[in-house]
């Protein structure tokens, strides 16, 4: 029974880089089987829908660029996009370290002492609540 | 298909440099030398940008690899030493797509239109369903893994060899070969409607 070319081997075929053994075997079996005939022409068809595909036009920017390559790169639109809002978020933030500090907010230390006062006046310090020893 | 007159020797690129005037290099020289760059992006700028297009189905990403791959050889050309001047293009091709990879890791499935080409087209009729065409063939070479679509790019625009591709990917041939077969299978499914199997 003749075994089915394996895929790789067809690809291969295609591209003229099977091995002369390869093609000899390959020949032989494509004489009785449609099915490898048929996936054979497949592939190849592939290889010349990629290969049909034009050579393209470099656009301008990138010739003048290349042939003046010691002057800034020209930036795409949108890289141009990214590094403006990335020179607006350095001045934000710089803004935010310059400036000046607000005053600090003193606790109200007089009344919050004068509360105290009055509280333990009349009752036990909370010392004297903490560390009472029971008994005494 | 593809194959340059000298073959793939030691120096086959001096042929290739050969048909552009001026472009050979001084006799026991090294390569290209930096005054012929004009030369050189002249030749090469359609050829890097075509293989960027490729490799990312996008304008502006090719726009930007192409300009990086130029730079880099503008840089390189003084260290050039004789010996595969196309090869180093492509591996430098390569390795800006790679980078470009790594470092935007988003997977850019839009697929922008087909820039303009180099040869002029027959008919208007016939350019807009071709362009069509074109744009669905890309959109498939671009959802494919971008290992399989370096060795596809190589193998079916730059018409390169499974041998010459190995050298350029510094892999060894036998996972051209595999790699090339995995891709072009993806791509038999992928474009399966327009696949044509012959009678």
């Amino acid at each position: 029974m003749n075994e089915h070319i394996r895929s790789e081997v067809m690809s291969a075929i295609v591209d003229g880089e099977s091995t002369a053994e390869e093609r000899r075997t390959a020949d032989v079996h494509l004489q009785g089987c449609a099915e490898c005939r048929r996936a054979l022409s497949e592939l190849s068809s592939v290889r010349d829908l990629v290969s049909a595909l034009p050579r393209l036009e470099a656009p301008e920017e990138v010739v003048q660029a290349a042939l003046r390559p010691g002057r800034v790169r020209l930036l795409s639109p949108r890289r141009r996009l990214v590094a403006l809002a990335a020179a607006a978020a350095v001045v934000v933030s710089l803004a935010g370290v310059v400036r000046p500090p607000e005053p600090e907010a003193e606790p109200p230390v007089d009344a919050f002492v004068a509360r105290h006062v009055g509280v333990s006046a009349g009752n036990q310090s909370a010392g004297e609540v903490l560390f009472a020893v029971p008994g005494r | 298909m593809g194959t340059w007159p000298g073959g793939w020797t030691f120096g086959w690129w001096r042929a290739c440099w050969a048909p552009v005037s001026g472009l050979t290099d001084e006799p026991g020289g090294g390569g290209p030398d930096a005054q012929r760059w004009p030369d050189v992006v002249a030749r090469y700028a359609d050829v890097v940008y075509t293989m960027a297009y490729r490799l990312t189905g996008n304008d502006e990403e090719a726009r930007d690899v192409a300009q990086d791959v130029l730079l880099r050889l503008h840089r390189g050309l003084g260290r050039y030493e004789e010996g595969n001047f196309e090869g180093w293009l492509y591996r430098t091709t390569v390795n800006v797509f790679r980078d470009r990879l790594r470092k935007t890791k988003r997977r850019r499935e839009d697929v922008t239109a087909e820039p303009p080409h180099a040869v002029a087209p027959e008919s208007v009729e016939q350019e807009v369903t071709r362009t069509e065409l074109r744009e669905v063939v890309q959109r498939a070479i671009s959802s494919l893994p971008p290992d399989y679509r370096e060795v596809i790019v190589l193998r079916d625009i730059e018409g390169r060899s499974y041998e010459e591709i190995a050298e350029i990917l510094d892999i060894p041939s036998g996972t051209v070969r595999s790699r090339i077969h995995r891709g072009r299978e993806a791509l038999r499914s992928l474009l399966a409607p327009y696949v044509e199997a012959a009678p």
